[in-house]
């Protein structure tokens, strides 16, 4: 994935966490939906805001602000972003989708390490556009259960 | 002296005679009686009428007779000379006192006279005063006139400026009722664009709520460009067209975006500049009310000048009024002082008469002095007449009873003397007692007594008279009287001129008391010597006493 973002032109899909302008690939993304209900989760990790029925099927939300290590995004309407991952389906709750770009080869350099205020292991490049940085989070690792800021076991 | 006085000088000569030895001896001898008449009337021119007769000799002798008839007469005459001087003397010595008391009052009149006229002058003098006085009033009045006219006259201006006020402060309330008028349209209007500001928000609002959906639908157009976007990034190669449409979408949807949130900030801009407006108009709302409220207060107090101003004008009206009152009063009393100015130029014109009056009267005073004096002096010689006569008579040696009968002699107006007697006891008596009535009366007048006084005794008079009147008439009657008539005729006149007078005094009318009296002494003694002395023979010849 890197190496393909590094060798061939991709679309990035750009949003907002708090004043954060972050991407993904749109390969990686199914669809945006604006979700207008949550059920919550008992004993669900932090991060995990509930769950929502999606046309049939259980997509597990997942708070990408508390994620990323900022302040839980308050209740109501939401814009979740819809990410397949082993079969199943997540939704990335973001502030809002800004646009879809188109990041030409070589565009994306590797994340720096000391990005910050968020964990670096989440990101897998930095985007630059014309007079703003776009940070391009790993799916796999937003999406890995262990793997957030609050329960990163110390280095 | 006239005759028919012999019978009682005759017995009083006898008596005389009786009781004086040292007289000198009559001869006794016929052939003695030249040489003894030659002596007696020696005597006699020595003055003595103190003679002896011897009463048998004086029978034989003639010529003894004859003298001393002569000195009885003699006797008899100075013996009425010596009671005339006396009574003489002591009614000049009374006229003298008289003489000297009228003049002391003539002094005393003059000099109250005097007091008078001094009196006069000052009367005259405090007039003359009391005219300046008036004067001054006058002059005072005058000025107060002046100052009435004065003051009406600034009364009229007060007047004048009060009209003015009025006006003034009539423009006033209409101005204020204007100014209210139009601030209430004012604040009418403020309201109204208070509202109007308040429908451009709701407008705003409107506007804000399309906005909001127009956003909502471009935010949902653009999350559908997107997706569109992934799908067809999904489709590869198959899907590059679609891709195309979606990034126009999503532009379109961005651009909407864009330019909603541009008008959603020009209504953010006009919601404020509402609000601004709306807090200037409630700002202007209040400024107005305040502005009402200030006017209808100035007009209130307008209202209240005005009608202030216009009590003022009546009582100025009334002031004007009482002044012009004043001024015709102060006039009229101008009027009344020259009036009173005048008056007392009068009385001082009248006290300059009397002054001359008082000056004349003075003259007069004077010349009842000057009377007085020479009345006086002329009583001063007639006491020194009767001094003389009675030195004269002093001279005369006369009998003891004769020398005494002046002394004795009372002073009065009617004396009985022998030439009253009419030959009968009883009318002598009776004319005696009319003497004595005509003496009281007379006493009356010099003691100056009342009218009521003189009144009961002239009554007593003209009762007695009228009763001797008929005593006589009827001893005529009866002795064949011949002048009976005539008699009859003079009585009844007399008592008739009697009634009269007592009639008027009765009556209270002016009565000449002097000229009665004298009137009826002069009638007595004129009736008695003259007519009653007639019928004494004729009633004597009848033997009636």
């Amino acid at each position: 994935m890197m190496s393909e973002s590094l060798t061939a032109a991709v679309d990035i899909i750009t949003f907002r966490v708090c004043d954060m302008l972050c991407g993904l690939n749109i390969a990686e993304v199914q669809e945006i939906k604006r979700i207008h209900q949550i059920t919550a989760v008992h004993r669900a990790p932090p991060e995990v805001r509930g769950v929502v029925n999606m046309r049939g099927r259980i997509v597990t939300i997942i708070d990408v602000r508390q994620k990323l290590g900022f302040e839980p995004s308050a209740g109501g309407p939401a814009l979740v972003i819809i990410v397949p991952h082993r079969e199943e389906m997540l939704g990335l709750l973001v502030d809002d989708v800004d646009d879809i770009v188109r990041a030409e080869a070589g565009s994306i350099s590797p994340a720096p390490d000391n990005l910050a205020g968020v964990e670096r292991e989440l990101f897998c490049g930095v985007l630059k556009l014309d007079e703003t940085l776009v940070a391009i989070l790993d799916r796999s690792r937003v999406v890995e259960r262990n793997v957030n800021a609050s329960a990163r076991p110390s280095p | 002296m006239s005759q028919g006085t012999s019978q009682p000088r005759t017995s009083r000569t006898t008596k005389s005679r009786a009781s004086a030895a040292e007289k000198p001896r009559v001869a006794k001898s016929a052939s003695a009686d030249v040489t003894e008449a030659i002596t007696l009337i020696e005597e006699i021119t020595k003055g003595n009428l103190v003679l002896n007769f011897d009463s048998d000799r004086l029978a034989k002798d003639p010529l003894l007779a004859a003298l001393h008839k002569m000195v009885e007469r003699l006797v008899g005459a100075f013996g009425e000379i010596l009671t005339s001087s006396t009574l003489i003397d002591r009614s000049s010595t009374t006229t003298n006192s008289t003489a000297k008391a009228l003049r002391d009052n003539a002094v005393t009149m003059q000099k109250t006279i005097s007091a008078a006229a001094s009196s006069t002058e000052e009367m005259r003098h405090n007039m003359n005063s009391v005219s300046a006085s008036t004067e001054e009033l006058n002059a005072n009045m005058q000025s107060i006139a002046s100052a009435a006219r004065q003051s009406n006259t600034n009364v009229d201006s007060v007047q004048v400026s009060i009209k003015e006020l009025t006006t003034a402060s009539r423009e006033i309330a209409e101005n204020t009722a204007r100014a209210t008028t139009i601030s209430k349209k004012a604040m009418a209007d403020v309201t109204s664009a208070l509202s109007l500001v308040s429908e451009l928000n709701d407008a705003a609002k409107a506007i804000d709520a399309v906005t909001a959906t127009i956003s909502e639908i471009s935010d949902q157009t653009k999350l559908l460009a997107l997706n569109a976007t992934i799908e067809a990034a999904r489709a590869g190669e198959m899907g590059k067209g679609f891709a195309v449409v979606a990034k126009e979408v999503k532009d379109l949807a961005s651009q909407t975006n864009t330019a909603t949130k541009g008008i959603q900030g020009k209504i953010g801009i006009i919601h404020e500049v509402a609000r601004r407006t709306s807090d200037a108009i409630s700002a202007i709302n209040d400024v107005m009310k305040a502005v009402n409220e200030a006017v209808t207060s100035i007009a209130a107090a307008a209202e209240e000048q005005s009608v202030t101003t216009d009590s003022i004008g009546q009582n100025v009206v009334s002031t004007t009024e009482r002044i012009k009152e004043m001024s015709n009063n102060v006039s009229e009393g101008a009027v009344a002082v020259q009036d009173v100015s005048k008056s007392i130029l009068d009385v001082t014109n009248l006290s300059s008469a009397v002054a001359q009056s008082m000056t004349s009267l003075n003259r007069n005073a004077s010349e009842v002095k000057a009377d007085a004096a020479a009345s006086y002096a002329q009583a001063l010689e007639v006491v020194s007449q009767g001094a003389d006569i009675k030195r004269i008579v002093a001279g005369v040696k006369l009998p003891s009873d004769v020398a005494n009968q002046g002394k004795n002699a009372t002073l009065q107006l009617c004396r009985f003397t022998q030439d009253f007697d009419v030959m009968s006891t009883k009318m002598n008596d009776d004319h005696k007692r009319i003497f004595g009535y005509i003496n009281t009366i007379h006493q009356r007048i010099k003691e100056k007594s009342e009218g009521t006084a003189l009144l009961s005794t002239l009554k007593e008079l003209a009762d007695f008279t009228q009763r001797h009147f008929q005593r006589e008439e009827e001893a005529m009657l009866a002795a064949n009287y011949a002048a009976y008539p005539q008699q009859k005729a003079a009585h009844t006149k007399l008592l008739a001129k009697v009634a009269e007078i007592i009639n008027a005094l009765e009556s209270g009318g002016e009565v000449d008391l002097l000229e009665t009296m004298t009137f009826l002494k002069d009638w007595l003694t004129t009736h008695i010597l003259v007519m009653d002395r007639e019928y004494g023979p004729v009633l004597r010849a009848h033997g009636i006493d």
